[in-house]
């Protein structure tokens, strides 16, 4: 039995719309009946949750609307659960005490749509600066998306800090990340005994940007510059959402290209951060061998490309460029030298004792939070759960190709390290695989048709983890709503169960386990050290200072 | 009075050569990191750019953290005028042995407690840190010098120069020192009180411009006096079978010693990583037994 009609048995009378199309089966129930439902489907089927997704649907229908997206394990389907709120009232129910990684997601929702979620834990801002109008909900129709907030409050870093323990900042600006995050680690002697988190510094507004200003063309080059690491997975996946609302059949050769490429990305972006890890433990010599050895693939990427990152390559219906028999052969070299030279030096950095000391046993994540919290990804796999979205819902070339998925059952800090080597070890393989048979044809779908109102739901795993793009296409050549969830952000929450009572020299290490990725930006913060209080520098007044 | 020439010389030489050898040591650095890495005169470049900066204070440090690494600094200077470069210092004096190690952990707790006493919650930590390291090294240094005293009648830097033979315990006290001043030297993997991606630099995170230039001169100074002191141990060992007698060769044979010590040192503190403190301090008590069997067996006459 489908899931649509198991929903519709039991809850007939409170569902609104039941659809299937493609891998997705859309449910749209009462508002009442939200919690119950997702209550239900949870407990009866094996989902993984995706994220949470608020629509202003005003123009059209005049309601707002909450998307639950929800993947199924076993098989490539994707479930979709929405409901719709009166936008003079916009009340929800929370699905937070049952789903605890909805949490994020809701709060994000109520920051930029302002619908409330009733039952939810802690519905305190998340995205919006401080000093954003408490009235003002960025991502409704009716708000510009050049916008700026103008006036200038005083505010406060509202962290709950327990009294009795040292309070240690981390950020917004510290050497273990050079980006902006804020951890508060709240420390016992040697020992963190709390953290908390407060993050985006950084939020830039892609989403409003993509839906009011770009056209579908240009979204992907926006896309790509989501994230300084793994970008062409963003731009990948957003192609490949538009391309399932449309319906466009991609050729053959461009999915060849977009895996490839996509592969490349995670081997360097694992080096980069099997280098910073080693500059975590204080083993710089570690960091540079990496970072050497990332180099000759940065150099490929943009013999491939011709970018060492940031590529440019995807369009909706394909890529840009073709890869051609020199690119090829030269791919084939350097991945075999890659490869010699990698086994070295993982070879000589296990044989560390005191590498090794630090990073067993450290920073675990159970598997059981780490399901239940939403983790993704290397971090997901070093806690004993195999799900990798290219094997679970295979996307572009990977059908093609057979290769292994690395799983660890320990879930410390050396196990998110032994998924990402053997990770790297296996894209060499994935690659080699796809290079020898890439098929000849066009690189670019022909005769593209725009459809109006369509909803199309992508996810790639990213060397971070999944990575989801969510549209729904509009008029003019222009996204209706685009939403996007990287990885990072699935993932930041369960550092809160990995640093608790870990020792402070491997907080560090912990943190940068789960391979975050901010993005580089950040407001100014005044202090006045005398009394104490934060003010946060408003456009206005920068504007006035002639930034 | 040619001695007292020839060691303010050496006290000169040494200034300036210190800063040279940390050049060395990054250079040393980046080959085994296979990078080009910067021209050996790069630190002098550093702390000459510090020098020129502004001072900033933060306004809520005591005056303790201006004058810490100023006076740290001072002492350092002082242990190297009691120095012997290799012949018989005419400033040294029985007893200055005790002197120069109270100057260098002097100095050190010094730095610590003014780095500490801007209220910097990170230099609190660095502090502790290295103040646990401290404990359990200082009982080395203590028990070497015990039996130096007790195998050859000595406290004085002079004599231990001239009256040093070959045996058991001073063999050992050598192997010991070598230990030590790797440890004390803060290198990779005892670097735990300043492991800037942990606590961010730790107890110097809340110096700048001048006064940063200066700490880290003064580390480098330090380093470079214990391996000084340990180069003229080494020499008081070795002078019966090496046989120099001109003043100037002992001092280059110095030299050289404290360049090798120094190459040696640079290579293994770029194949570690580093410590946990629990595990730091226990490295360090794992070296005790060393100098107490040294110690025991000066007692014996060996």
């Amino acid at each position: 039995m489908t899931v649509n009609n198991d929903i519709l048995k039991i809850f007939g009378d409170y569902v609104i719309k039941a659809i299937t199309i493609d891998n997705i089966d859309y449910i749209e129930v009462s508002k009442d009946k939200l919690k119950e439902t997702i209550e239900y489907l949870t407990k009866e089927y094996n989902l993984h949750y995706i994220t949470s997704i608020g629509v202003d649907d005003r123009p059209l229908t005049r309601t707002l609307r909450v998307y639950h997206v929800f993947s199924r394990v076993v098989e490539d389907k994707f479930i979709v659960i929405g409901c719709s709120t009166d936008p003079h009232y916009p009340h929800v129910d929370s699905i937070t005490p049952v789903v605890p990684a909805a949490n994020w997601a809701e709060r994000e929702i109520r920051d930029l749509l302002g619908i409330k979620f009733r039952g939810h834990p802690n519905l305190e801002r998340l995205v919006l600066p401080d000093d954003w109008p408490e009235d003002i909900h960025p991502l409704r129709k009716d708000v510009p998306y050049n916008l700026r907030s103008v006036v200038e409050v005083k505010v406060t870093y509202p962290l709950k800090r327990p009294r009795e323990h040292t309070v240690l900042p981390v950020g917004p600006y510290h050497p273990l990340l050079h980006e902006p995050e804020y951890f508060e680690l709240y420390v016992d002697g040697e020992k963190v005994v709390d953290v908390e988190y407060r993050g985006f510094h950084v939020h830039r507004g892609i989403e409003k940007l993509g839906e009011s200003r770009l056209t579908y063309n240009q979204v992907p080059f926006v896309a790509e510059r989501i994230c300084g690491i793994c970008g062409f997975t963003h731009s990948t996946c957003y192609c490949q959402a538009v391309e399932k609302a449309m319906k466009i059949h991609v050729p053959e050769r461009a999915e060849y290209i977009r895996s490839i490429l996509l592969e490349l990305e995670r081997m360097h972006s694992h080096l980069l951060w099997i280098g910073v890890a080693c500059h975590l433990l204080g083993f710089d010599t570690g960091f540079m061998h990496s970072w050497r050895i990332r180099e000759h693939i940065m150099r490929l990427c943009e013999r491939l490309t011709g970018n060492r990152k940031t590529y440019g390559l995807n369009l909706i219906g394909g890529v840009r460029r073709d890869i051609n028999k020199d690119g090829v052969k030269k791919a084939i070299n350097v991945l075999k030298m890659v490869k010699e030279e990698l086994k070295r030096f993982i070879e000589c950095l296990l044989s560390l004792k005191e590498v090794k000391a630090r990073l067993e046993g450290t920073g675990i994540l159970p598997k059981n939070d780490a399901w239940k919290l939403g983790a993704v990804g290397p971090t997901l796999r070093a806690s004993g759960i195999k799900y990798d979205v290219r094997a679970n819902h295979p996307y572009a070339a990977y059908k093609e190709a057979s290769f292994s998925i690395p799983v660890y059952t320990e879930g410390d800090n050396l196990a998110r390290l032994l998924i990402r080597i053997d990770e790297t070890l296996e894209s060499i393989s994935i690659i080699e695989q796809l290079l020898d048979k890439i098929p000849k044809g066009d690189i670019l779908a022909k005769d593209i048709e725009v459809h109006e109102g369509k909803i199309g739901l992508s996810m790639t795993e990213a060397p971070r983890g999944e990575n989801i793009h969510f549209v729904i296409t509009g008029k003019d050549n222009i996204l209706y709503r685009w939403k996007v969830r990287a990885p990072t952000y699935a993932n930041l929450p369960v550092l809160k169960v990995m640093l608790k009572e870990c020792p402070l020299s491997d907080a560090p290490i912990t943190i940068a386990s789960i391979d975050p990725c901010f993005s580089c930006t950040d407001r100014v913060i005044v202090i006045d050290i005398k009394n104490g209080v934060m003010r946060v520098t408003s456009f206005k007044r920068l504007l006035r200072c002639k930034i | 009075m040619v001695e007292l020439e020839l060691t303010l010389l050496g006290v000169i030489v040494s200034l300036f050569y210190s800063l040279i050898l940390d050049g060395l040591e990054r250079k040393i650095r980046a080959k085994i990191q296979s990078r080009k890495g910067p021209p050996i005169t790069q630190t002098l470049y550093d702390v000459i750019k510090l020098f020129r900066k502004e001072l900033l204070i933060p306004s809520t440090a005591p005056s303790m953290f201006m004058f810490a690494p100023i006076v740290s600094f001072s002492m350092i200077i002082i242990a190297y005028l009691i120095l012997p470069y290799g012949f018989p210092n005419p400033m040294g004096f029985y007893g200055d042995l005790i002197l120069l190690v109270y100057l260098i952990v002097a100095s050190t707790i010094l730095l610590l407690y003014g780095g500490s006493s801007s209220g910097n919650p990170y230099a609190e930590i660095g502090c502790s840190r290295e103040i646990s390291l401290l404990m359990a090294n200082e009982l080395i240094i203590a028990l070497v010098i015990a039996t130096i005293a007790i195998r050859y009648h000595a406290l004085s830097l002079n004599t231990v120069l001239a009256s040093l033979t070959i045996s058991p315990s001073s063999i050992l006290i050598v192997l010991t020192l070598l230990l030590y001043i790797y440890i004390e030297s803060a290198r990779l993997p005892f670097d735990i009180g300043e492991a800037e991606p942990e606590i961010a630099s730790g107890y110097l995170i809340e110096y700048s411009g001048p006064l940063l230039g200066l700490t880290i001169y003064t580390h480098i100074l330090k380093r470079t006096l214990l391996y000084l002191f340990t180069s003229v141990v080494i020499l008081g060992l070795v002078d019966n079978i090496i046989q120099l007698s001109d003043i100037i060769s002992r001092f280059v044979t110095i030299l050289l010693f404290v360049t090798l010590l120094s190459i040696l040192y640079s290579i293994i503190s770029n194949i570690c990583g580093r410590f946990r403190v629990r595990h730091a301090v226990n490295a360090v008590r794992a070296i005790i037994p060393l100098p107490v069997l040294a110690l025991i067996l000066s007692f014996l006459g060996l």
